[in-house]
């Protein structure tokens, strides 16, 4: 008798989760479909110029060409190596600072306002000044989109070390834990959620800090296009470079969270 | 010789108001296999003589000894049980129980086996795949206890285990304690603030004063038949010591609120 109602209770449960899903995706795909249709129809009677809008049909032929033509292959390998190249710096250093100054208070005295500094400075206006210093290309793409990326990582490193429970950290003395074990057993667990969540911010400012940069140094790549067909007028390659980046950040959101799900199982084993 | 001394142990605090002295002399000889109950008002600093027993905190002054020799960390003779339970959300009941042993190097077989007995020792059987988060708050600290124990301390070591219970599963925790005592009476320090539940368990119940400066105003036996039942509670004796022990906790108290307010 409990064991029904149990059940019951799951499906019904499931079917709710199942309706919410589906509300999510009609309404919010729908608004872009309707969206596009309101845009495409506009262009169509002529109450836009197509010339400034381009319309949805020409931006989805304009990302045809470019896979056609390879070209979105090649801005994909040299955007996508500056963006691996430029998260994983960020990555390792962000978490690993962050960390450290969770777990010491002079450490964190030391560096958390210049954190903040980076993090509340307009890093694209020292652009001409770090072009200066790298050069046009890949370096001072690089090193703009670690600017934009480490700062969600150390911070939320910093803060999940901070919000672990200190009584956990008291069983681990009580045992006669030393600091390394501390840090794999229970450090590490405990702020893993929030550290993930500066991952996946720090992915997304790194995306953004490879286009801007290859918008203003780039010798290649997306942001390089994006340029490029803009000072050639040409506003439908621009929307359609634009449409890929987007799709490429849904993507790898996407794949953060894949990766966030499947990793949290070491959480137990370790 | 005794197991535990505790010899002039002074605990301070430094605060924002300078270096508060919780507590100011705390002296005590523990026996092998004695269950012994530490009661006092809030913030007489119970629970700091516990962590200094343990390892965790360094009295300003005095000294702990544990079988003569003086404690300068934590040991591996001696184990914690917390008041929340502390476990681990992310591990599963068995892993928890298994994590001191693992902290200590013990191999995954023999720790998840010792885990596993424990978990059944504390009636948590069948629930060894479970989170944290699908137990009770009393089933948590069954977990907490197993725990402790499975890394076979010489010394437990309690900091108001049940004092997040309800009145009821409070009860038949202790009772549940006892039990597990029974089998191999480690010696016990159990901190609480619950009259009732130190009389039930306890072979002596040390009596705090209020702090700061606090000290042991009464080093009372409780000389009741073991192994104990719920109807000790009904019992004459019971009643004694009951009164006694309130008379010392809330007497003082209520001499204290009368005072003038000095700080």
């Amino acid at each position: 008798m409990a064991w029904t109602s149990v059940i019951s209770t799951v499906r019904a449960d499931d079917q709710g989760k199942i309706r919410e899903r589906v509300y999510a995706v009609v309404l919010g795909g729908g608004l872009i479909f309707i969206g596009a249709v309101a845009w495409q129809l506009a262009v169509m009677a002529g109450a836009v110029d197509e010339f400034l809008t381009s319309s949805p049909v020409l931006v989805i032929e304009g990302v045809v060409k470019q896979i056609v033509s390879g070209e979105l292959l090649v801005n994909i390998g040299i955007s996508g190596l500056e963006f691996i190249v430029a998260f994983a710096v960020a990555s390792v250093f962000g978490i690993s600072l962050g960390l450290l100054m969770g777990r010491l208070r002079y450490v964190k005295y030391a560096i958390e306002p210049y954190v903040w500094l980076l993090y509340s400075s307009p890093v694209i206006a020292l652009f001409p000044l770090i072009v200066l210093i790298f050069g046009l290309g890949a370096p001072s793409v690089v090193f703009i989109a670690i600017m934009l990326a480490i700062v969600p990582l150390i911070v939320n490193a910093m803060q999940g070390v901070d919000n672990v429970d200190p009584g956990l950290i008291k069983v681990v003395e009580s045992f006669g834990g030393n600091e390394l074990q501390l840090l794999r057993k229970v450090v590490l667990p405990a702020s893993f959620p929030t550290i993930m969540a500066g991952v996946r911010l720090g992915m997304g400012r790194a995306v953004v800090g490879v286009v801007v940069g290859e918008l203003f140094a780039g010798q290649g790549g997306i942001g390089y296009s994006i340029d490029k067909y803009a000072s050639e007028l040409n506003t439908t390659q621009v929307f359609s470079s634009v449409l890929i980046v987007i799709v490429a950040g849904l993507v790898l959101n996407f794949i953060a969270r894949a990766l966030e799900r499947a990793s949290s199982g070491w959480r137990t084993d370790l | 010789m005794s197991h535990i001394t505790f010899d002039s142990v002074k605990i301070s605090y430094k605060t924002s108001d300078g270096e508060v002295e919780a507590v100011g002399d705390f002296s005590a000889e523990i026996q092998k296999g004695e269950f012994i109950a530490i009661v006092g008002p809030s913030g007489c600093g119970k629970s700091s003589v516990l962590s200094a027993a343990d390892g965790l905190l360094k009295p300003a002054a005095g000294n702990v000894y544990v079988s003569g020799e003086p404690v300068t960390g934590p040991g591996h003779g001696r184990a914690m049980v917390f008041q929340d339970a502390s476990l681990m959300p992310w591990r599963s009941v068995e892993s928890n129980v298994a994590f001191g042993l693992e902290l200590r190097g013990v191999g995954k077989a023999e720790r998840l086996r010792t885990a596993r007995e424990l978990v059944k020792l504390v009636g948590l059987e069948g629930r060894e795949r479970s989170r944290p988060s699908q137990l009770s708050g009393g089933m948590r600290q069954r977990v907490g206890i197993a725990r402790a124990l499975a890394v076979d301390p010489e010394i437990l070591l309690m900091d108001e285990p049940f004092g997040a219970l309800d009145a009821q599963t409070r009860e038949s925790m202790g009772m549940e304690l006892l039990r597990i005592w029974e089998n191999d009476r480690k010696t016990v320090l159990f901190v609480t603030h619950g009259i009732d539940e130190a009389i039930l368990l306890a072979d002596r119940v040390l009596v705090m004063s209020a702090g700061p400066r606090s000290r042991i105003v009464e080093d009372i036996t409780i000389d009741l038949p073991r192994p104990r039942t719920r109807e000790v509670r009904v019992g004459r004796e019971f009643q004694v010591y009951r009164s006694r022990l309130s008379n010392l906790l809330f007497g003082e108290q209520d001499a204290r609120t009368t005072e003038p307010a000095t700080r």
